[in-house]
């Protein structure tokens, strides 16, 4: 690996080290482990270069040769800053940094029984369903920003349809990055966990845009699981500033 | 208008169904019901005339003749039509063509007047306004690059356009989203008349929201365990298959204490 490569990965992983560190012991003992399992694959696979199959056309070294600091609780986002990312006719979650902000959001005319919470707290609220997809649709056996978003989770939006649910209102997942203000480049990692059960259905986008400017670096990663008979229409929708992003590929399990 | 009785089917020497007594009186919708493996299917295959099927047992009576007699030929111009769970696609043969076959040779069958190019599209705009079906789906092949969703309304605008006696459907629910399912049970809604019966056969109890069954029969393992009205649907919905089968199992213990 040349060196700007290598310089990057350490720095990733020493902060995931310290991250885990800092975490509640008392998370469940799957998730400690699926971080440091992750953690381990990455420091194995490092970041991509131009000589993988998958990854010649697209050249992350500007992102390599970059020393970023994982992004802490950064400011609040003024609502009126987002204004022109929400349409009054979809429901909306709202992600900055990989954070889910309830303040920001708006899912009052979701139907009864429809969840859509901070994943931090859904692993709090719902461990048992969490715990039966997080993790398991996405693999990061040979995917670089699966592995680092993963050696970094502890955020983001748990959603699930329950059984025969038909939500009406398409859903805006709104992931809002926000680089430092001082233009320190920044790193975060957006978590998202579809669970559509059995004859539900859900129509949503994942929404990226950017608020102020700087450089940063976001690997999200989405599971979807949809049960027999359920529908999920999924889209996605860059509206992100030049700065290069990281992989984000959706996992879908059936 | 159909009787089934004492149905036993085989196929590759697998028992599938164990004795199916069944029922239709024109005017009506009969739902059938089951998980996967009860014989739902087969039981669709078999009216429709599936060689790989052996009736080995029992019998059909269509219009108070045997149906197990006739020729898939000959059952589809005595006015049976199935709607497939999977239904195939035929590069070459545009939509238009296929079913102006198929209902000239229904007419001349019926004794009545083969219809010509224009009068055939006069009538197969009106049909296509049913299901909402694009005009240009017309000259396309049968099913050709048509997703599962078209293909599905493709059968019922095939259903509306042939005017069956006994429209059987196998499924035509699976695989739609619920604007889907919507358009396609207003086509069959459409299609309701005292000449007519239907047999919907479906997994899912959404479908019966928007097409109102007269009866409700569950198939459970190659039989009819039970049957009922609308309301039996919506059991089923909320105490599952194996939910069901147990409350028969405990039901029949009650009866008769084992000794």
């Amino acid at each position: 690996m040349s060196a700007p490569t290598t310089v990057s990965t350490d720095r990733f992983l020493t902060q995931a080290d310290a991250f885990q560190l800092a975490l509640d012991a008392a998370e469940p003992e799957r998730l400690k482990a699926l971080r440091r399992e992750a953690r381990l694959r990455f420091a194995e696979l490092g970041m991509p270069t131009t000589r993988l199959e998958e990854w010649r056309f697209t050249n992350i070294a500007p992102i390599a040769k970059t020393e970023f600091t994982l992004a802490g609780d950064l400011g609040a986002v003024e609502r009126q800053a987002i204004e022109r990312y929400c349409y009054p006719e979809l429901a909306r979650a709202t992600l900055v940094n990989g954070r889910f902000s309830p303040e920001l959001s708006d899912l009052d005319g979701l139907p009864d029984g429809v969840v859509v919470t901070s994943l931090a707290e859904a692993l709090e609220l719902y461990p048992e369903e969490v715990d039966r997809y997080l993790g398991r649709l996405a693999s990061f056996d040979e995917r670089h920003f699966v592995a680092l978003n993963t050696a970094f989770l502890r955020d983001g939006v748990f959603i699930k349809v329950p059984r025969g649910v038909v939500v009406e209102q398409a859903l805006n997942l709104l992931s809002v990055a926000q680089p430092d203000a001082e233009g320190e480049p920044v790193a975060f990692f957006p978590r998202i966990l579809i669970v559509a059960e059995e004859s539900s259905q859900i129509r949503l986008v994942e929404h990226y845009v950017t608020v102020g400017e700087g450089p940063y670096f976001s690997a999200p990663v989405t599971e979807v699981e949809v049960g027999p008979n359920a529908g999920v229409d999924h889209y996605k929708l860059e509206r992100e500033s030049l700065v290069p992003d990281g992989d984000a590929r959706p996992a879908a399990g059936s | 208008m159909l009787e089934i009785k004492n149905l036993h089917v085989e196929v590759e020497g697998q028992k599938i169904l164990k004795g199916v007594d069944l029922t239709v009186e024109g005017g009506q919708v009969h739902a059938i019901m089951g998980p996967n493996g009860s014989g739902k299917s087969t039981l669709a295959l078999v009216l429709a005339g599936r060689e790989e099927y052996e009736v080995t047992e029992g019998e059909i009576l269509y219009k108070g003749e045997d149906l197990l007699e006739m020729a898939p030929e000959d059952r589809a111009r005595e006015g049976v039509f199935m709607a497939f769970q999977y239904p195939v696609e035929i590069p070459g043969v545009s939509n238009v063509y296929f079913l102006k076959a198929a209902l000239n040779a229904i007419r001349k069958h019926r004794g009545q007047e083969e219809m010509d190019a224009m009068d055939f599209l006069t009538y197969v705009r009106e049909k296509m306004k049913l299901v909402k079906m694009d005009e240009t789906l017309l000259n396309r092949p049968v099913n050709e690059g048509f997703s599962g969703g078209e293909k599905k309304r493709n059968e019922i605008f095939h259903m509306a356009v042939l005017d069956p006696v006994l429209a059987v459907l196998d499924e035509t629910d699976s695989g739609l989203d619920i604007d889907a399912l919507k358009v396609v049970a207003e086509g069959v809604n459409t299609l309701l008349s005292p000449e007519r019966a239907f047999v919907l056969i479906t997994h899912y109890q959404r479908l019966l929201n928007f097409i109102v069954p007269d009866v409700v029969h569950v198939l459970l393992d190659g039989r009819i365990a039970r049957s009922g009205g609308k309301e039996l649907a919506l059991e089923l919905e909320e105490k599952g298959y194996t939910g069901l089968e147990q409350q028969m199992v405990d039901e029949a213990a009650a009866v008769q204490p084992s000794a």
